[in-house]
């Protein structure tokens, strides 16, 4: 079974742009446009990774981790934070709340799909 | 401060006399008694000793006249003893032509002359006076009559011994004598005396007293002086009287003389003399004793000198003390008050600071804090009213965003005396934010004299920092989001390499993102300029309906999911305005209706003319604006919040700038919503009458001409002289323009394309009563001067004429033709002066009485020059430059500065930048004012 990727973004050329850099036949992709709809497909879907955008409207992606980290019964994705904030302190708030890895907004698709290929192989 | 503010203030009079008269006071108060008690002390001495030098002059004179008395008392007693001799007596009573009667006389005569020193003569006289013998032997004078001699006279009327008067013996070469005599009688019978057989006496030589005189003067250190009982003198300590003397005229004598004896200071021809005289008891003479005034009281005057001496060395010490004092006291009045002063200024200075300081004694008493503490700890930390400054500043621990922090920081403070440092909280309750800074205080010598607490408001400061890094964070965001779609998808075409069809759909989204960052940089620069007040209108007279028509269309070819329609008549309606930033907010406001609204939404476009403003509104019936998000939808990069909008996108500026587009328009930009119903927004802007290019404000003239070139030349001309210049080809469109606002005068051609023609508009300007008092200049090719003039025309050109002539033509119909100038001064007096000085009928002035005054004038018709006084109420004539400067609109306007106030050189710098010309009110002449408005009206127009 493929593993399953959520890609949650508001900006829908960020979503096309990392759909069409995992979208090599390997991964299912699921999209979500903003918190409220990230924390729906992820109980629905159980995805295996989680690419989270922190800015935006209403439930930021910290937000989302947050409850995810918090929710025993879910199973837990491995997440990458993909943000334009990209201070150190953002950095350090993504560790705290336990992301996995932390990409910074203009990121490399090819970065990405490192990301993803090394969060994934432990399963595999 | 100025110096002279700083200068020690002057005090009253009386309080700067207060010291030295206390002083003097005090000087004559202890003075005083010290004089008394000198001039007692003295007083007293000088009498005890006066009183003994008195009575040792008393004493002298009193045993000096009984030693005299003694003396010749006992030489009379001797006389007597010798004329009782029986054997002398009998032979006085024989016959003394007897042999052994004269013989015994004889021998008694030797024996007596023997008898004592000082005797050097001795006779016996008969009872009648006559001279029976002497001793020595002097028979010339035997047998003579001496019954007047005083001893003789005084035998008689005494009856016993006595002692005579000084006399002068007749004997050549003889010296004075005082003579001792005796009565030799018979023996007594039965109780009677015996009878006056004869008289011996015994002559005593002056020399003899004399020395006597002198012996006693030199025992007691006098000057004696003995007179006999007539008041002749017999001796004197001074030298042996030569001749007899008369004394009676010296007062002692005379008192003496008469049984009295006394002391006192006399003036004698030997100078004042303290003397005392008495009379010699049983022989009648007088001694004076006598030492010379200032010899006898030299010891008073030795005393009352140490008494001054002392006395004046006290007061001099006295006086020294009080000059001390004085200076001492005024010194110290004088440190009071400088201190005083000093606290007065340093208190000043610390109310002028906008920080609260605070210092403290280390036992926690307030020992200076300045108002600003005051209110801070009133308002701001609002601490407990007692107990001691730790335990109150300690107190607000609970109420900061972090007790804990605060606790700690606060009693580090108080642990260590010499601490120091800062320290930033933050109330809880009310979100203020202090800045702390404390230290200790201490003196020259290093002693502790408290701690100094240093307190600032920093909220807002807080408050723009946290919006600076939220606006950095956000930017940063928004650019990095486009950018990581344009790199990613551009990385993915370089790595991948993917088929036409994907290359395409990257590429499109690559363009799409791209533009999207430009847009976002483009709106965020504009909105940053419009900010700062830097941006550039180019204001010019279009018709809004066109423009809204035109971007109507454009959306609705955009988004074929929505009506878009715009409700507005054919007429067009001319504004002023930047048209395409206009545009631009037009489509911003449909673009966000478009992009809020669901397929199939309509939306409305409207515009009304109200008075002087035409008002758009943009309404939808999409989703709304919640309530709780109305507030913040002009913020920058916010976008309505909800989870219909998440695709919606934008730069989220597009809001914030219209609504800076707007108000530099000086319109507003609002609007009404409610979730789920719409929203509806609206902007105005003013209508008028601004034409092509620039804002001047000459005298609007309108050229009615059919004929292009014409037409502009003419414009150019007008335009060159300072009119603002509006053509109209048509009678048709120029009744228009003149309905909109009547012009100050029309150039009328006659003949004109329209229907009507230029006699026709001529007649119907005259007909009208809002532009019949417009001047008309008809200007034509052909004849009917006299028909124009009857028409009401003012003047009258034929074609073609030159600029100068087109000037001529005009000058005179046009008030106020050399422009507007606002005189701007608060001194209603020396702004009618500078009025009347300007108005004259080239010029219109106006007036303002304060900055702000000022600025509305200009804000309502920018004037062609300004007189500006510098010194303004509400606001001064620098902030007035200030605010002409910062406005495209007013920053040309030539400015003349009136002022009385000295400038520094900054403040020259400043109005040199400015470019002003200066005036200074009392050195300025009329003329002076006129050149400088005229030379600033000519920078208006250019050089003909």
């Amino acid at each position: 079974m493929r593993p399953t990727i959520l890609v949650c973004d508001n900006e829908a050329p960020l979503r096309e742009l990392v759909r069409a850099t995992l979208d090599d036949g390997r991964f299912d992709i699921v999209e979500a446009r903003d918190g409220e709809e990230a924390l729906e497909l992820i109980r629905r879907e159980r995805p295996d990774v989680v690419v989270l955008d922190v800015m935006m409207p209403g439930k930021t992606g910290f937000d989302v981790l947050a409850e995810v980290r918090a929710n025993a019964e879910l199973a837990q994705p491995a997440v990458v934070m993909l943000t334009a904030r990209a201070q150190l302190t953002d950095r350090h708030a993504a560790e705290d709340r336990g992301a996995d890895r932390f990409l910074a907004k203009p990121f490399s698709p090819l970065a990405l799909v490192q990301t993803v290929e090394e969060l994934l192989e432990p399963r595999a | 401060v100025s110096r002279r503010s700083l200068r020690r203030p002057r005090l009253p009079r009386g309080e700067r006399f207060g010291v030295t008269r206390t002083v003097v006071l005090i000087g004559l108060v202890s003075l005083l008694p010290l004089a008394l008690l000198a001039y007692a002390s003295s007083r007293l001495a000088s009498d005890a000793v006066r009183e003994e030098t008195e009575s040792r002059m008393v004493a002298t004179a009193t045993i000096t006249s009984r030693l005299m008395a003694e003396e010749l008392s006992g030489l009379a007693a001797l006389v007597d003893s010798y004329a009782n001799r029986p054997t002398l007596v009998a032979a006085l009573g024989g016959d003394t032509r007897e042999i052994g009667g004269a013989t015994r006389i004889r021998y008694h005569l030797d024996e007596l002359v023997n008898a004592r020193p000082g005797i050097y003569t001795t006779f016996v006289a008969r009872p009648d006076g006559t001279l029976i013998d002497i001793v020595p032997a002097t028979p010339s004078i035997r047998g003579k009559n001496f019954s007047f001699r005083d001893w003789y006279r005084g035998v008689l009327a005494t009856g016993g011994p006595y002692v005579s008067e000084a006399y002068e013996t007749q004997a050549a070469g003889t010296p004075l004598v005082v003579a001792a005599a005796a009565p030799i009688r018979e023996r007594r019978v039965a109780g009677q005396r015996g009878k006056l057989v004869g008289i011996l006496v015994a002559g005593v030589s002056l020399d003899h007293i004399q020395g006597f005189t002198e012996d006693l003067a030199g025992a007691q250190d006098v000057k004696l002086k003995i007179t006999d009982q007539r008041g002749f003198l017999v001796a004197s300590s001074d030298a042996t009287p030569t001749r007899l003397i008369d004394r009676r005229g010296d007062p002692r004598v005379a008192a003496a003389l008469r049984g009295r004896s006394g002391v006192g200071v006399f003036d004698t021809t030997d100078g004042r003399r303290l003397s005392a005289y008495a009379p010699a008891p049983a022989i009648g003479w007088t001694v004076t004793a006598s030492v010379p005034a200032n010899a006898a009281f030299a010891a008073v005057s030795d005393l009352r000198s140490t008494v001054l001496l002392i006395a004046s060395l006290v007061a001099l010490v006295l006086c020294g003390g009080l000059i001390l004092l004085h200076r001492a006291l005024h010194a110290r009045r004088e440190a009071d008050d400088e201190a005083r002063r000093q606290a007065t200024i340093t208190q000043a200075v610390l109310d002028a600071t906008v920080d609260g300081l605070r210092l403290v004694d280390p036992e926690g008493n307030t020992l200076v804090a300045n108002t600003a503490m005051d209110a801070m700890g009133r308002d701001l930390l609002k601490l407990p009213s007692h107990g001691p400054i730790s335990e109150r500043i300690l107190a607000l621990a609970d109420r900061t965003t972090d007790p804990e922090g605060y606790r700690a920081a606060t009693t580090a403070v108080f642990a260590d005396p010499d601490h120091e440092g800062r320290y930033d909280y933050e109330f809880a309750d009310t979100g203020r934010c202090v800045h702390r800074y404390t230290r200790p205080v201490r003196d020259t010598e290093g002693g502790l004299i408290g701690r100094l607490f240093v307190l600032r408001e920093v909220t807002a400061e807080r408050e723009a920092e946290r919006l600076k890094s939220d606006l950095v964070a956000t930017v940063s965001h928004e650019l990095r989001t486009p950018l990581a779609s344009i790199l990613g998808f551009a990385e993915l075409l370089v790595e991948r390499d993917p088929p036409p069809e994907t290359r395409a759909r990257y590429l499109q989204t690559i363009h799409g993102e791209a533009r999207r960052l430009t847009t976002l940089i483009n709106d965020f620069l504009d909105l940053q300029r419009m900010e700062e007040a830097r941006f550039n209108l180019s204001i010019a007279t279009f018709d809004l309906g066109e423009l809204l028509r035109e971007q109507v269309e454009t959306y609705a070819g955009q988004s074929r999911e929505h009506t878009i329609e715009l409700h507005h008549s054919e007429e067009p309606l001319r504004v002023a305005g930047d048209r395409d930033r206009i545009a631009q907010v037009v489509a911003n406001l449909l673009s966000n209706a478009i992009k809020y609204s669901p397929a199939g939404g309509r939306v409305e476009v409207a515009v009304r003319q109200e008075d002087r403003f035409a008002t758009v509104s943009v309404k939808d019936d999409g989703i709304g604006i919640p309530r709780d998000q109305q507030g913040r939808i002009f913020e920058k990069f916010f976008r309505v919040d909800s989870s219909d909008t998440r695709e919606i996108g934008g730069t989220g500026l597009g809001l914030a700038l219209a609504r800076e587009i707007v108000q530099a328009h000086g319109g507003e930009l609002s609007f009404e919503s409610a979730v789920g119903r719409g929203s509806k927004f609206s902007f105005t802007l003013p209508v008028g009458r601004q034409r092509e290019g620039r804002l001047t404000s000459g005298p609007y003239v309108l050229v009615v001409e059919d004929d292009a070139v014409a037409a502009s030349l003419m414009a150019e001309y007008l335009a060159e002289e300072g009119y603002d210049v509006e053509t109209a080809a048509t009678a048709e469109a120029a009744l228009e323009i003149v309905a909109e606002e009547p012009p100050a005068l029309v150039c009328l051609d006659m003949t004109l394309g329209g229907e009507l023609d230029g006699w026709q508009m001529l007649a119907r300007l005259k007909e009208d009563p809002a532009t019949a008092d417009v001047p008309v200049v008809v200007c034509t090719a052909g004849n009917g001067r006299k028909q124009a003039a009857a028409l009401g025309a003012a003047n009258f050109l034929t074609k073609p004429f030159s600029a100068a002539r087109l000037r001529a033509a005009l000058r005179g119909l046009i008030p106020y033709e050399g422009g507007r100038v606002l005189v701007v001064e608060d001194e209603e007096p020396v702004r009618r002066l500078v009025v009347e000085t300007l108005a004259t009928e080239e010029l219109h002035v106006e007036e303002a009485a304060d900055g702000e005054e000022a600025l509305a004038a200009v804000g309502m018709r920018p004037p062609d020059a300004i007189v500006l006084d510098l010194m303004l109420p509400k606001l001064d004539g620098f902030s007035v430059l200030e605010r002409l400067q910062a406005h495209e609109e007013t920053r040309r306007i030539p400015v003349v500065v009136l002022t009385a106030k000295q400038l520094s050189a900054e403040e020259r710098v400043l109005l040199r930048a400015h470019a002003v010309s200066l005036l200074e009110k009392n050195a300025y002449t009329a003329r002076d004012l006129r050149e400088l408005i005229r030379q600033a009206l000519g920078r208006m127009s250019a050089p003909v």
